[in-house]
């Protein structure tokens, strides 16, 4: 009885200490999808550290801030406070240090109305989309303003043509490429003056079965009729982010066919953000996998920023659920973390996504502040070890996937590492088990073939003497005879 | 089942009208043997499934259903005879119930050979090697199509045109079988919660 009751008392005691084991408090559930397309529960790759909000950076209430920018060299933050009409810096320790709101000019000052977007360059020259008043300000660290860009001009674009920037970016050339409301050609990109350009990296039409049925109509019907149908147009951009190397990453915010939401296009405007043939984790569905119809609307992932880290993994904001979707350059999705909600980790309605000093920053615009996340131990591991493969260094990403295991046994991708650097080391046999673990095909199909060498290489000597041997002695079998006779007649003749 | 029956069915992969003529003219072929060859055709589905290399499995391990494989190999294949039997009354075939479960089954033969014969090669394949097992696949499936073909056109004594309407009509005869079982299913259980309603009314009455 006594032991009895000493041992509760101890499960007790267990159960109420605080344990050794490290865990990350998070209020979303953290997930990673499996070759099936189902969603397997994982660690959390990023916890929540703080919220700020306007009072704890010192600049008073935010009114739907709408834009962050990250000047990685200075570490200085750019927060767009859309209602306020006004732009905040912050330091490195996200605390306000100077706000600008009027820009001057020689001819007068000037002040934003509805801004929506900023891009700064390394000079430190402000780009900033000034929805209200249809123009782009260029202005210098100050807030003396360099030149305004009004609506374009061009045979491209139709004399009625509303211009309402949104978000921008700026490449190293200087050009400008502006995603705008309701411009479903792609980017408008501006030269370094200021002037039209051309219509950027523009999306195609979707093929879906409405839009067959309408194409088969349209063979049948007068002209009339075909003008009053509806006009099916390529999807807009909903927001833009150019990396050090003046790639383009843009996202839209629903895909009909929820395909290729994320791109990445080069100077001439072409996608050429890879999916991994290797991986199962890749697939062209970025963002939420099953489509979920709502009372007839479809309920998908949709991407409202995208932003590359320093170590170029790609974050894709999500505004449905509030989600942020983690990808490395080959499209493996490695972590899935925020939610909507009330507490901290969760957005009411996430508007940007930044990252600086490895730390993600997401602004929600109707919490008025921004949320920082740091990387958890196991987002740290994974991260390292995705490096270290991306860069083909195996052999070194062996130790850190075999650590991701130990916290997540249903992680693929690691299996998939270590089947890497197995085959790497030329241990087929347990490369080959590890690619089956992770369901590689490719990979499991190239190491068998390596095995299978190494096995014909092994005893082809053995082999190849049997075969001759088994040759030999059915030859001599079946002459058997004639041998035989052969020396019963030498015999009878020496006995002669 | 005697052996002559056994190189019948193989007899038949190579001249299938000319055994189907036997079948049907002189009586021979065997029953047993149909079913036999059914319950191999089950056996090679599920081993198919389950023993393809790993590299050309497509089948997630844990979702292999022994009941689905039933109803794609046995019941599937007596809705088939049976929806062509009972077409080719309308269709002046000249078969016997018996004749058309005997051509249709040794039919299948080709088939299971094929498949059993891919299965196993494709654990010492490579991944490059995709194309060649499609194109067994494919000669497997059109090998039998052509033997059925020849057995219904044996069987029922049609010309070729009235063979292939035949086959796609008893196709559609399948779904109709189908369709008719569900809408008695549902009625059956209408009239089934009807009588409950009543009896559960009496008693609350009593």
């Amino acid at each position: 009885m006594r032991r009895i009751l000493s041992i509760s008392i101890l499960a007790a005691l267990v159960t109420i200490l605080p344990g050794s084991y490290a865990y990350a408090e998070t209020t979303y559930l953290g997930y990673t999808y499996n070759t099936w397309d189902e969603a397997v529960p994982s660690p959390a790759g990023y916890v929540p550290e703080r919220f700020y909000s306007g009072a704890d950076i010192g600049a008073g209430n935010l009114k739907e801030p709408q834009d962050i920018f990250v000047d990685r060299e200075n570490e200085i933050m750019y927060v767009v406070d859309s209602g306020n009409n006004r732009i905040l810096l912050l330091d490195r320790d996200y605390k306000a240090f100077r706000t600008v709101e009027i820009f001057t000019s020689p001819k007068g000052q000037e002040t934003l109305n509805n801004p929506r977007g900023i891009y700064v360059d390394n000079t430190g020259t402000m780009y900033i989309a000034d929805q209200g008043n249809s123009r782009i300000l260029v202005s210098e660290k100050n807030g003396s303003i360099k030149k305004i860009i009004e609506t374009p001009r061009s045979d491209l674009i139709p004399e009625n043509f509303q211009f309402k920037p949104d978000k921008l970016v700026v490449d190293k050339a200087g050009r400008i490429y502006v995603q705008c409301t309701g411009v479903f050609q792609g980017l408008i990109c501006f030269d370094e003056n200021g002037s039209f350009n051309r219509f950027y990296g523009s999306n195609r039409v979707d093929v879906t079965v409405s839009l067959l049925r309408d194409m088969l109509w349209r063979k049948l019907l007068t002209k009339e009729q075909k003008d009053k149908m509806i006009r099916f147009i390529p999807i807009e951009y909903s927001n833009v982010y150019i990396d050090n190397e003046d790639f383009i990453y843009a996202v839209v915010r629903k895909s009909e066919n929820s395909n290729r939401e994320i791109k990445k296009l080069n100077a001439l405007g072409i996608n050429v953000l890879r999916i991994g043939k290797n991986s199962v984790y890749a697939s062209s569905d970025y963002g939420d996998r099953p489509v979920i119809y709502d009372r007839g609307f479809m309920v998908d992932t949709a991407f409202v920023d995208v932003n590359v880290d320093d170590d170029n993994f790609i974050n894709a904001l999500d505004s449905t659920r509030g989600r942020i979707f983690q990808y490395d350059q080959e499209s493996n999705m490695l972590f899935v973390f925020g939610g909507i909600g009330e507490q901290l980790g969760t957005f009411e309605s996430p508007a940007a996504i930044e990252s600086m000093n490895k730390k993600i920053i997401v602004l929600d615009s109707k919490k008025n502040g921004f949320t920082v996340f740091r990387a958890s131990d196991f987002g740290k591991l994974v991260k390292k070890a995705v490096n270290l493969y991306n860069e083909g260094r195996y052999r070194e990403a062996l130790e850190p996937w075999e650590e991701v295991l130990e916290r997540n046994c249903n992680y693929e991708l690691a299996y998939i590492g270590i089947g890497q650097a197995y085959m790497n080391m030329e241990k087929y046999i347990p490369a080959m088990k590890n690619f089956k673990l992770g369901y590689d095909k490719y990979g499991y199909s190239r190491a068998y073939k390596e095995y299978a060498v190494d096995i014909v290489r092994e005893y082809f000597g053995t082999i190849a003497i049997l075969l001759i041997l088994i040759v030999v002695i059915s030859k001599i079998y079946k002459n058997r005879r004639a041998i035989v006779n052969k020396y019963r007649i030498k015999r009878e003749l020496r006995k002669r | 089942m005697k052996k002559e029956d056994l190189k019948l069915s193989i007899h038949a992969m190579l001249h299938p009208v000319y055994v189907f003529e036997r079948v049907k003219f002189q009586g021979e072929g065997s029953i047993l043997l149909s079913i036999i060859i059914l319950f191999l055709w089950f056996f090679s589905n599920a081993f198919s499934m389950q023993s393809t290399g790993f590299i050309f499995n497509n089948i997630r391990q844990e979702d292999i259903n022994t009941l689905i494989i039933f109803a794609s190999t046995f019941v599937l294949f007596f809705l088939w005879t049976v929806s062509n039997w009972a077409l080719s009354t309308f269709m002046e075939g000249e078969g016997k119930y018996r004749d058309i479960i005997i051509a249709s089954a040794y039919s299948i033969l080709p088939y299971i050979i094929l498949s059993i014969i891919t299965t196993i090669i494709s654990n010492f394949l490579f991944i490059e090697s995709l194309t060649f097992l499609q194109y067994i696949n494919i000669l497997a499936y059109a090998w039998s199509i052509i033997m059925l073909h020849a057995g219904i056109h044996a069987v029922h004594q049609y010309s070729l045109k009235k063979t292939v309407l035949n086959i796609i009509l008893s196709v559609f005869g399948i779904a109709a079988i189908l369709f008719l079982f569900v809408l008695v299913f549902s009625l059956f259980q209408q009239l089934y919660i009807f009588f409950y309603t009543i009896f559960s009314e009496i008693m609350f009455r009593i």
